[in-house]
Parts: structure tokens; sequence; C-alpha cells
């Protein structure tokens, strides 16, 4: 596995779901509310991102820019270890903000790995394996624009790929669109303005039973829980990419 | 027309799903097959004779994939069953082989232009493996070129690196070029010399998802030439093509001469066996090649395509075929046009491709097909359609009237039957 790949997938995939904890979660609402605080990202050889917390939200922003809290890592392996938890950022702003980073930002973190690392226990309650679903089809269809992007399969697939903007997301309202253009993919929230092809599950429990690998694709296919339309090959080869995913998200 | 209802297919696919991977895997189940929607199609059959087949629900489909391909005569014809079945109470797998494969190897050098001898697979990747494997062991080369949205089976080889399962080292000696572009390929050759051990191709082009097309004037025969030039073995993959444009093989009906031929969907109306066709210059690399399986020699399928071959022959399946495919693919044009759609007709007539040219989303195609499938006529949406000689008159005006009704659906709906808008 490539490392600059996953330090990109870890920052531009995972961080940036946590955008979308607060609705999920009690705890990461109250902390959303709370006083606002910026952590930059900057990882060398990877590139720089932002989480804005605070305010009423979580903005995830995918560049260097006004900050509070400056986090860095010499290189993509330093920030693949802070994930894995056997290493630590150098702060180089924000010494005296530590205590966010091992207090609210830390809580964030973990409440975000219990939503995205399902126990069977767990999954008997609904709104959590909503929450999983939720939360793990973004982080799926974000770190697949990074893989497509920067991975070696990956790039290989994505430079087959159409350009065109493909639909994927659930029949009850969860729209994520992935854009198309030269091989390069990039994903944002909401419908496409010209969709070229859709991916569309049934509802969010299909979605959650296909990335929790509880139904493979082709079962949800046949038993319609998920609906493929339009100009397939487009599809054909972005899911090859996913297929890519669980190897950097796992 | 009857809407078709499905629900003994789905109850089917539930129970496959528990027990094997994708509930049905491959070209013919609802992933790889393009259903879209999944609802629209049947997923299993109970019985087919002649143009049709039967689902688990007990509706009939005007069947146009022939299986895709293998059904040229009509399912169940009598001739090459009766033969089958008559050698199945002979003997079929034998620790000796049956004098069978000699006949069909007699007949086939006898109906195959190019043929000088024929060895005996199962599947048209078989052929397709051992014909790169003969070019490689004859010219002590390890190149192949092959043509960009060419298909020559599920070989690793013939896959592309970065999917699943595939290592950049299986395709490490492809090269690929636009199908018909001989200038690229001239190119190619002259940028690998002494590499190339064989250009591989289907005799026109036919990939999924794109219009199908036949090869510029004159290209085969600079291929041919080409080829000669640089010591590189001609293999055409004629599976898909195989007896539908011409009895004598398809590189006949282009006016050249191959120096491989892979055969194997129309060979035998749907018995099992495939065959590889070789010049005598490369018998002995032929010979030389280890190469076997356990039901290669299998004397029930030989005698099907014995009996397929002499009818073949006997009625001009390919000359039927490309009659009734002129037929229909000119009505379900005009159908189109009746109701302000512009169905694209591509491809040779006996195995058209077609497609709605009216959306870059394909869409109002998948409806349209849908739509089709749901009054009994069965289309798939993104692969080339196969005629066979059992379609009737009454069969095509039938196919016909579905069209029409399916057209007149998607005029009044547009593309919500495929399941637009969610």
């Amino acid at each position: 596995m490539d490392q600059c790949t996953l330090a990109r997938v870890n920052v531009f995939a995972v961080l940036r779901c946590l955008e979308d904890l607060p609705t999920h979660d009690a705890e990461a609402r109250k902390i959303a509310e709370g006083k606002r605080e910026t952590i930059q990202f900057t990882v060398g050889g990877v590139g720089k991102a932002r989480l804005a917390i605070g305010g009423g939200k979580i903005e995830f922003l995918p560049q260097a820019g006004p900050n509070t809290i400056n986090l860095w890592f010499p290189k993509a392996d330093a920030l693949n270890a802070m994930f894995a938890g056997t290493g630590k950022p150098i702060p180089l702003k924000g010494l005296t903000k530590i205590g966010y980073l091992k207090g609210p930002f830390s809580t964030l973190t973990d409440r975000l790995g219990h939503y995205m690392r399902p126990k069977p226990e767990l999954l008997k309650d609904k709104a959590y394996r909503e929450a999983n679903a939720a939360l793990s089809l973004r982080a799926a269809v974000y770190a697949m624009t990074e893989i497509g992007n920067h991975d070696r399969d990956g790039k290989l697939n994505a430079a087959r790929m159409a350009d065109g903007e493909i639909l994927l997301g659930t029949k009850n309202g969860l729209d994520l669109t992935i854009a198309v253009k030269g091989g390069r993919l990039e994903a944002h929230k909401g419908q496409p303005t010209k969709r070229r092809a859709r991916m569309v599950f049934a509802d969010l429990e299909s979605a959650g039973a296909l990335l929790r690998g509880e139904m493979d694709s082709y079962t949800a296919i046949g038993a319609e829980k998920l609906e493929l339309g339009g100009f397939v090959p487009i599809l054909d080869h972005m899911n090859k990419i996913l297929g890519l995913v669980p190897r950097y998200l796992s | 027309m009857q809407i078709l209802d499905h629900s003994k297919s789905r109850e089917l696919f539930a129970r496959a799903v528990k027990v094997i991977p994708g509930g049905v895997y491959g070209h013919l189940g609802p992933a790889e097959g393009c259903f879209m929607p999944v609802s629209a199609y049947p997923l299993f059959s109970s019985k087919a004779q002649g143009a049709y087949f039967w689902d688990v629900d007990g509706n009939r489909y005007v069947d146009y994939m022939c299986a895709y391909g293998p059904n040229i005569l009509g399912y169940g014809d009598p001739d090459v069953d009766a033969a089958a079945l008559a050698q199945l109470k002979d003997g079929n797998c034998v620790t000796a082989p049956s004098a069978k494969m000699i006949e069909l190897a007699e007949l086939m050098v006898d109906t195959v232009a190019m043929a000088d001898w024929a060895f005996f697979c199962k599947n048209g990747g078989d052929t397709t493996m051992f014909a790169l494997m003969i070019a490689r062991a004859a010219t002590g080369r390890g190149k192949v070129v092959l043509t960009k949205g060419g298909y020559h089976g599920v070989a690793p080889w013939t896959q592309k690196s970065g999917h699943p399962g595939i290592t950049p080292e299986d395709v490490a000696n492809n090269l690929y070029v636009e199908y018909g572009d001989f200038e690229a390929l001239e190119r190619l050759f002259r940028e690998h010399p002494g590499e190339i051990a064989c250009f591989m191709s289907t005799p026109y082009y036919h990939p999924v998802f794109d219009d199908n097309r036949v090869a510029p004037e004159g290209y085969w025969q600079k291929v041919r030439a080409l080829c000669d030039r640089h010591g590189v073995v001609l293999a055409i993959d004629d599976v898909r093509c195989g007896f539908r444009l011409d009895t004598a093989g398809s590189d006949k009906h282009y006016g050249f001469e191959a120096d491989l031929m892979c055969f194997c969907k129309a060979l035998a109306n749907g018995w099992n066996v495939s065959c590889l066709c070789g010049k005598d210059s490369l018998k002995d690399a032929a010979g030389g090649v280890m190469y076997t399986g356990s039901y290669w020699l299998s004397a029930a399928p030989i005698a099907a395509a014995i009996a397929c071959i002499t009818k073949m022959r006997k009625i001009d399946a390919a000359r039927i075929c490309t009659e009734k495919g002129k037929k229909l693919t000119s009505g379900l044009a005009a159908a189109g046009k009746k109701h302000g759609f512009d169905l694209r007709i591509s491809g040779e007539p006996a195995m058209w491709f077609m497609r709605i040219a009216d959306d870059d989303t394909y869409e109002l195609h998948q409806a349209w097909v849908a739509e089709c499938v749901r009054r009994g006529v069965f289309f798939t949406n993104h692969h080339n359609l196969f005629m066979n000689t059992a379609m009737t008159d009454e069969d095509i005006s039938f196919t016909l009237g579905v069209a029409d009704e399916a057209f007149a659906a998607l005029a009044k709906n547009g593309p919500a039957g495929a399941g637009k808008g969610r």
C-alpha cells in the first residue's frame, strides 16, 4: 500500500468525515457548539488541510490557511502512524492548545472511530447502523477519489473513466457526486449538475450492509438493493477503484 | 401487451446468492449483463426451443441474445441434438477419444477457408490462449498486439492491469492499438522489432457500449502483408462472429487469410466445444505446446458440431442470419423514428449493435430495452445482439410490435422505466 495515498485518505477522506459527525452524535454536536478552533494538518509530500471546529459546525477545508493550531508531519508515514495510534504530530503552532487536541479533538476522533469501526452489539441499534452507513459511505467516496488520483492501480482505472458526473447515494436522499475530468476525480455533497451515470442504494441499510461486507455488490445489484444506470462504463471503472478502498480504510 | 412478472426469478435469485457468488455470475448475470432495472429481466430460464426461451415464471421471450451467440440454428435443433444424443449412447468422455474428432477436424478443414488443421477445446478463451502460445512457440517472441476494446476471454492476459486479480506482470507483454488504425499498428511493429509474436483481433470491431464497425477498406489486406513482413502471427478471434458472417470464416468474409482462427459459440449450436484452426506453417508449433483439458475431446459435443456445421453449410446460415437481421433492424429503427427516437444500428446485421443516440447517458436506451423485455422480447443494453435461423417473420413482426409499444411508453414516460429520478 502506498503511504502517500494512505496519508491522503486519512486526511482528505477520514478527517473530512468529521464534518458530518455532529449530525449523528450528541457529543460531537456539543463540541461543534463550542469555541472555534482551526487545526491545520501539514504533511510533508502530501499536502495541507484544515478542520474548523466550533460556531455550530465542523468544516473541512482542503487547503492551508488561517489556523489556531498547526500540526506538522514530516512525511506521510508520520501522519499514518498517528492514525494508527503509534505516532504523534509536531505542533508548529498552538502549543498552548495541546489541551484542545487531547480533549475535544481527541473526543471527536474517538467518536468517529466509534461509528466507523462497528461492533456486532452496536449494530443492533438502527440509529447507529444508519450513522455507520452514512459516514462509511462518505468516507468510501472521499477515499475513492484519493485512491483514483494517487494509487497506482487507482490511477490506471481512473484514466479509463470517461468525463462526467456520477451520482452515488441512497434513494432516501444521501447524495454524493463524483466528478471525473481527464482521469482526475473529485467528490462533493449533493446531486450532479448534469448526471452521466448513477449508482443508488435502495436505502442506508443496504449501503451499510455492502460497506460492512455483509453483502457483495453483485448480490446487491441482483437483489435491487443497488441500482446502476446511465453510462455504465464509467461505473465499471469506478467500481474497480471502490474495490481498493477497503485496503486503505481498514 | 402483457407486462411480464418475474417473482419466481427473484425468489430463486435470493436462494442462489446464499450459495453462489453473485447469484448469477458473469455475462448471464444481472450485473455484468447490465440489466437495468433488474426487475424488468428474467434471471433464470425453465426451457428453450427455437427462437425462444421461457423463464421460471412461465413467460416466453423472443431471444435476441441467443445465449450470447451459441444458438444459431434455434434452441434444441433436432438434427444437432439427435447427433449429440446418439453419440452420448456410444460414449462421451472416454479414455481413448472417439474417431468423431477426426471427422470434425476434416469437416473444419473443408469448411474454413484458411484451415489446414483443427484443435478442439471447450471455450473461446481456451482457443485465444492457445493461439498466443502457438505464436510464441513459433516465433520465439513474447509480445502480443491487441486492439483497444477487444475481448478475448477472461484469462489474466486478456484483462486490464488494475482490475481485481490482475497483476502488471500479467499484461506486461501486451501492446494495444486502436481497431482499424493501420498506421498505428505499423508504428508499433516498427517500435518493437523482433519482439511481437502475434497480432490478435476480432475480424470486425464489436465492443460493448460502443457502435460496432467494420475495418476501413483495405485494412486487413495491409495488415496481412505487414504481419508477413515482420514475421508476426495473425490470429483472428472469430469466437463471436464465427459462422454468422461466413461459414468459411470471417477472414474469408473480409477478403484476407489469417494464420490462426479461434471458433466457439455457433460451432455446435450450444454444445460445449471450441476449435482453433491453423495454417500448416504453425502445425508443428501447435503440436509442441502442452495444452489439454479433461473434457476437450468429449465426443457428444464434437458430434453436435459436425451436425451443426453440416446444417449451417446446407442452409447457408450466415446468409439467413444477415437477411433476418436486416429486416429486423430496419424495422426497429423505423419504430424509433416514428416516436421521435434515433435508434442507431451498427455492425453486421446478423449480430448488430444498437443504441438510442438521443442522449449520451444511455438512460433512454436502458429504459426502452427494459420496456421491450417486460413485453417478451429479450435484448440486453450494451452488448451486440444475435440473430438465429429459427427466427420467423412472425417473430420479427411480434418484436416490431413490442418495440413500437416500448417506444410509445418511452415517449410518454421518459426514462422513468430505468429508474431515472429515483
